[in-house]
């Protein structure tokens, strides 16, 4: 366990030691700005309907709860596409991982020691961006049409600090994986982008219309497929492969 | 005495390209052992597979007593590789405690002061190693090499790219891990003159099979051409230069001066042409046995294997 953190550590410092790290939490800021014209839309439409009170409540506390279901994983996923640079991408370029294969180190350690590293600060970033963003929209956009502080449901919460983190950290193990094995790391990235991208316009359509998705039950499962993944690519990582297909 | 590393037989294809072919190798404890051979021979794929970083195609391997696939092997093996493999955002003393602890180094801190010393880099420690030049590069590697107190040293290249003081205080280093801290080394290296100086056992590698093995004196004595070179007081009278050509075995290259070369064939006893000088009054002042220079073996080596 000590080596994987050791690992994890080194790669996380080595990010945060670049300004892009930082350029990209500001993208992000900046993008929660959808979410909120989309909630004045889906309000608005109430509106016009002649909706009443409880009507306004329920399609907030839906909106409200698909912010904390998705935000987190989005954002996580997002952050994902920076960290995974300084983890495998530039340690392949540079063919430092070739010295860190040839350490005691086992192949597993280093592989979650990676993963690690990528998604430790993407939910630490992911969850913290979504919480100030919820806060943000619950007192500035939703007490003014209901009066009312709109607390998450418990199965949202859980989702939050367990289900995300796990299917994020899953999802980077296929990736990492993946990254270590291939010549050209940088098309294991667009797996987060591509995640990325659907979950965004999915979840901004799905809002807008006012319909609640079980996303507790879609991470459970797409848990369970990511882990059956790793365990496959788990039995053909090797330290040949990763640096045979290192730059040089 | 014992072997440190043990190759035999090894091959190794990767894809269609069979990039080693029965390689045999033997390296002993205590050895400062030089790999030689020219890019591509298969030099650093060897040094792959001897880390546990690549497995053999076929043949087998032992490295101090075990399979180095063993990850437990690699807590004894200290390695320079062709890329140093430090990380140019963190410091050089962060660099080094960061391996110290992948190596479980009880007091990492500690180790890595005194490592740091060993290479002379203790004033430029909180540095960020991208600022370093190859030479200080190159010296931090090999203080992340001997980290752990290693059994065996592994370096690919260490000098490569660096300038001439560098290489010799890399040289230095190499040389005093191997007398006072008793380190075997396996060197791979370009450099003759360096692989001259240091090693005492060699192997030359190319197009992915050993052509030569051995103690770097022998090699030197086999495929030395039996040239002796006599310097004399004065000039030696041309009756006694007759004598001298009569010997069976022996003819005369070069007389100038009070220099005599001689051809003699490798198995010619020199003391036979030293005794029938002296006995006719030739005053000597020196006799020298030219032994094949380690270029000359390398380039005949090399020449015979691109003929094939």
């Amino acid at each position: 366990m000590n080596k994987i953190w050791t690992i994890a550590k080194k790669d996380i410092k080595e990010a945060f030691r670049s300004r892009s790290t930082y350029i990209f939490i500001v993208i992000m800021l900046v993008l929660t700005v959808s979410y909120f014209s989309s909630y004045n839309a889906l309000i608005s439409g109430l509106r016009r309907q002649n909706a009443d009170l409880q009507t306004i409540i329920n399609a907030s506390q839906v909106f409200l709860n698909n912010i904390i279901y998705v935000i987190p994983m989005i954002y996580s996923i997002f952050v994902c596409t920076i960290f995974a640079n300084y983890s495998v991408i530039l340690d392949k370029a540079k063919r430092n991982i070739e010295s860190l294969m040839a350490t005691p180190a086992t192949l597993n350690q280093i592989w979650i020691g990676k993963s690690l590293a990528v998604t430790l600060p993407s939910i630490i970033i992911g969850i913290g961006i979504a919480i100030i963003m919820y806060v943000v929209m619950d007192v500035g956009f939703v007490m003014p049409q209901t009066s009312q502080f709109i607390v998450p449901d418990v199965l949202a919460i859980v989702s939050t600090f367990v289900i995300v983190p796990i299917l994020v950290f899953s999802i980077v193990m296929i990736v990492i994986n993946v990254q270590l094995v291939i010549s050209n790391p940088r098309i294991a990235n667009f797996v987060f982008t591509g995640i990325f991208l659907i979950l965004l316009f999915g979840v901004n359509a799905l809002g807008g219309l006012g319909i609640e998705v079980s996303f507790g039950l879609i991470y459970i499962g797409a848990i369970v497929v990511c882990a059956f993944i790793s365990w496959i690519l788990s039995h053909s990582l090797t330290r040949e492969k990763v640096i045979l297909s290192s730059k040089g | 005495m014992e072997n440190i590393i043990s190759l035999e037989q090894i091959s190794k294809r990767l894809g269609h390209r069979e990039i080693l072919k029965d390689v045999t190798l033997e390296v002993k404890r205590g050895d400062i052992f030089g790999y030689l051979g020219p890019n591509g021979a298969g030099k650093t794929t060897t040094i792959r597979i001897i880390l546990g970083l690549f497995s053999p195609t076929s043949g087998s391997i032992s490295v101090l007593g075990q399979n180095p696939g063993n990850d437990a092997v690699r807590k004894k093996i200290g390695f320079v590789l062709e890329t140093d493999g430090l990380y140019d955002n963190v410091s050089a003393y962060d660099n080094l405690v960061y391996f110290a602890r992948l190596y479980d180094i009880t007091k990492p801190v500690e180790k890595v002061n005194q490592v740091i010393g060993l290479v002379d880099l203790a004033d430029r420690a909180k540095d960020k190693v991208g600022t370093y030049s190859k030479g200080m590069r190159q010296r931090l590697a090999l203080a992340r090499a001997v980290l752990h107190d290693p059994e065996l040293l592994v370096l690919d290249e260490p000098t490569a790219g660096v300038d001439p003081t560098g290489q010799i205080e890399i040289r230095h280093i190499m040389l005093d891990m191997a007398r006072s801290q008793g380190k075997t080394i396996l060197l791979s290296s370009h450099n003759l003159d360096e692989v001259h100086r240091i090693c005492n056992r060699i192997a030359l590698i190319n197009k992915g099979q050993i052509r030569l093995s051995g103690e770097v004196e022998k090699l030197q004595h086999e495929m030395s051409h039996g040239e002796v070179v006599i310097e004399t007081a004065g000039p030696i009278p041309p009756l006694i230069l007759d004598e001298v050509r009569s010997m069976p075995g022996i003819s005369i290259l070069e007389q100038k001066n009070n220099v005599l070369s001689l051809s003699t064939g490798k198995e010619m006893d020199v003391s036979n042409i030293v005794t029938l000088l002296v006995s006719r009054g030739v005053s000597i002042e020196q006799v020298k046995k030219q032994e094949a220079s380690l270029e000359e073996i390398y380039t005949t080596i090399v020449k015979e294997a691109e003929r094939r």
